[in-house]
């Protein structure tokens, strides 16, 4: 290396006895240019390799090339027996479990989760609750069915009996609710319907209640113009006809997925009342005082949103998604009776609008249904919106919430 | 209250509602545009020629960028401008706002005397002492909003137009009427044939402002001002007419824009099993054959007409809650 060269910093000429050089590009700073650049830098600022002060040579750098490997060794670790066991100093104490404890009385952590988002005072007034009570039990009598479906079945639902004596017949023994037009039993069908009804009913609840939830601890939280927004977005799916929208989403994803359609045309068209509920719940707690010492704490929003207003609103969201679910399968229905959706799947709208058109292509338009084809699929999506709806009933009850929407 | 007030009120609500239908539109257009099986041009002319087709894009703008698409379909959209070709005299706006009036009659007069039987039901439960009778209208009016409205009407008139012929068919139906006074023909002609739709709705939509009356006058009942109307000596009937549901209509309002939707989008459904001559039996028709232009037109129109319902509700709100200004 030269007696003049120049500092790689400032530019300017260098002693060297003034000069420090990088051990791995050996280029030439100023001791003060590159001290000053250390203090608030760790790179080389010509190599972008990392060094500190010791790492700079004075005068004339020596010698340094990284030895780069001929070939990659496998790391070899020692065998295991000569490694010495160590009893550790500090015992590690397994992570300290949260314990609940409600009303003095420390509980299960389920329960104490649960508990979080349904108050216990809640539960225990559910329970009392006669109407919901009953709804519960026609809600796990129906989940029943829908496991035991295959063993409860007396026939195929699916495939057509083209026995001549057995077609379009009224309950006798061996078809206990009679036949429909293919022959096939209707019993059976309405068995099988259960699996699909709940097919259809829990993610469009579910979807109703994410989404609801979300949009309306959003806008109801941060109010302004994220408010003034969501409330648009929320008004345009509320006035969205869902019968056009699920027929153009059908069109587009063809009537093998029209089951996810149906459950998204259901969700899209019944979010915003979630929302609306939800916003005008968390407006209320809003001004309350354990949300300002959340924020004194300096707890972020998203941490204030989610742990501290959520809880307290969690129980609308189980009573919209109940009503959701009425909504589900009457809209299904609905849209069945439309053609919307695939005729291979047996619910109990199908069999509905089955009924229908199969009576008008037999006796004309106004030919009338056969009862034994319409009483029974009509009698369990009622007996299942029931269901719901006397669930919704009772924990609203329980809950002392003065609003029905459904 | 103020002049100016009403003014920037009714501002903010159409500047709101303008938003609101670009929106509904935006989304129409996303799923007019993801529907299978071709463009517009592949859909309404399927055996098309390829020079003809290409005609056609060029003359309705496929061709060009989707962005540009979209800003004709929006422009189209606010100039009302819904049809296939520039050389068509009627466009579907015009055929829609034909049966407009006829949409209005059925379900106007359905969703009012749904509100006022439910709400007249719904104080006349508390004063009455049979209680088997009330857990009868309550229950009775469960079971029918549980049940798929289609499967009633379609029972009904069945029973009540083919089988026992007690209500006339929509059969006789003037499609060329063009004065108010052809219209007004019209109504009346149609005015046997729309009894059994009604009781549909009205059956239907009963439970809702019933149910919900029910419960927040049942709330209600505890209040102070409850106690203080006994104590001056005045009849229970007057207390619950006059005091109470006074109070429990209130919370029915904001409910009712809620319920609106809900009753145009079910209403595609009556109209068809009726065929009652209106905007959603138009719009079921078009959905069939995928119109486009009657499609987008009749989502407009009947975006516009719940958007004008719910600022009607908002007013009358207004009006009925003191503790709400505009």
């Amino acid at each position: 290396m030269s007696a003049i060269d120049t500092c790689r910093i400032c530019g300017r000429e260098i002693e060297v006895t003034d000069s420090l050089s990088c051990r791995f590009c050996r280029a030439v700073f100023h001791r003060a240019c590159i001290v000053d650049h250390l203090y608030d830098d760790r790179f080389c600022p010509v190599c972008n390799n990392e060094i500190s002060l010791i790492d700079l040579a004075h005068g004339e750098s020596p010698e340094y090339t990284r030895k780069i490997p001929a070939e990659i060794r496998k790391p070899q670790w020692p065998q295991l027996e000569e490694v010495p066991l160590f009893e550790p100093a500090v015992v590690v104490k397994p992570a300290q479990r949260t314990e609940y404890i409600l009303q003095g009385k420390r509980v299960s952590r389920w329960q104490g989760f649960t508990s979080q988002y349904l108050p216990i005072e809640t539960l225990k007034e559910f329970k009392k609750n006669k109407k919901g009570m009953i709804g519960l039990y026609m809600l796990v009598a129906a989940a029943l069915v829908a496991v035991l479906a295959p063993a409860l079945i007396l026939y195929d639902p699916v495939i057509y009996m083209a026995e001549e004596a057995y077609v379009y017949h009224p309950p006798t023994w061996k078809y206990p609710l009679g036949t429909d037009v293919f022959g096939r039993d209707i019993f059976s069908q309405v068995v099988w319907g259960f699996r699909n009804a709940l097919m259809i009913a829990i993610p469009s609840a579910v979807l109703v209640g994410v989404i609801g939830t979300l949009v309306g601890l959003v806008s109801g939280y941060f109010g302004g113009i994220v408010d003034a927004i969501m409330e648009r977005i929320s008004m345009t799916f509320l006035v969205w006809p869902s019968v056009p929208l699920v027929a153009l989403i059908v069109f587009s994803w063809g009537p093998y997925m029209a089951l996810p359609a149906v459950i998204l045309g259901v969700a899209f068209t019944l979010w915003p009342t979630t929302a609306r509920a939800i916003r005008a719940e968390v407006l209320s707690l809003k001004g309350r005082p354990f949300i300002e010492s959340a924020k004194v704490c300096g707890a972020s929003s998203v941490r204030i949103i989610f742990r501290h207003i959520l809880p307290r609103v969690a129980h609308i969201t189980f009573l919209y998604m109940t009503l959701a679910v009425a909504s589900a399968l009457v809209l299904e229905a609905t849209f069945n009776f439309l053609g919307l959706t695939s005729p291979a799947v047996i619910t109990w709208g199908q069999m509905l609008s089955f009924a229908y058109h199969s009576a008008t292509a037999r006796f004309g338009v106004g030919g009338l249904m056969a009862w034994w084809a319409v009483l029974p699929p009509s009698g369990a999506i009622a007996c299942t919106v029931l269901s719901f709806f006397l669930i919704s009933t009772g924990l609203r009850e329980s809950m002392r919430l003065p609003t029905v929407s459904f | 209250m103020k002049r100016s007030k009403v003014l920037i009120f009714f501002a903010k609500k159409i500047i709101g509602a303008v938003i609101t239908i670009f929106l509904v539109m935006s989304i129409l257009f996303v799923l007019l545009n993801s529907v299978a099986g071709g463009d517009m041009v592949t859909r309404l002319h399927p055996f098309a020629s390829a020079e003809e087709k290409t005609m056609l894009r060029e003359l309705w703008g496929l061709d060009r960028p989707l962005f540009e698409q979209y800003v004709i379909f929006m422009k189209k959209v606010f100039t009302l401008d819904y049809r296939l070709t520039p050389d068509q005299e009627t466009t579907s706006m015009d055929e829609l706002l034909f049966f407009f009036p006829y949409t209005i009659l059925l379900f106007g007069t359905a969703t009012i005397t749904a509100y006022v039987i439910g709400i007249f039901l719904g104080v006349q439960l508390h004063s009455w002492r049979n209680k088997g009778l009330k857990a009868l209208v309550s229950g009775f009016s469960i079971v029918l909003y549980s049940v798929p409205a289609f499967v009633l009407a379609i029972s009904f008139r069945n029973w009540l137009v083919f089988k026992y012929e007690v209500f006339p068919p929509v059969n006789i139906f003037n499609v060329e009427a063009a004065t108010i006074f052809e219209h007004f023909e019209n109504f009346q002609m149609l005015l046997p044939a729309m009894i059994l739709p009604l009781m549909v709705l009205v059956l239907v939509g009963l439970a809702r402002p019933l149910l919900l009356l029910r419960d927040h006058m049942t709330l209600l009942l505890d209040e102070p001002f409850v106690l203080t109307a006994r104590a001056k000596g005045l009849t229970e009937n007057t207390i619950l007419s006059e005091h109470v549901a006074r109070c429990a209509i209130l919370p029915l309002m904001s409910d009712a824009s809620i319920n609106l939707a809900l009753i145009f989008s079910g209403g595609i459904l009556i109209e068809y099993i009726f065929s009652w001559p209106g905007i959603g039996m138009q719009l079921f028709a078009a959905l069939k054959i995928l119109y486009y232009p009657t499609i987008a037109a009749s989502i407009f129109l009947l975006t516009v007409l719940l958007l004008i319902s719910l600022i009607i509700v908002d007013i009358l709100n207004v009006y009925l809650d003191p503790r709400v200004s505009l």
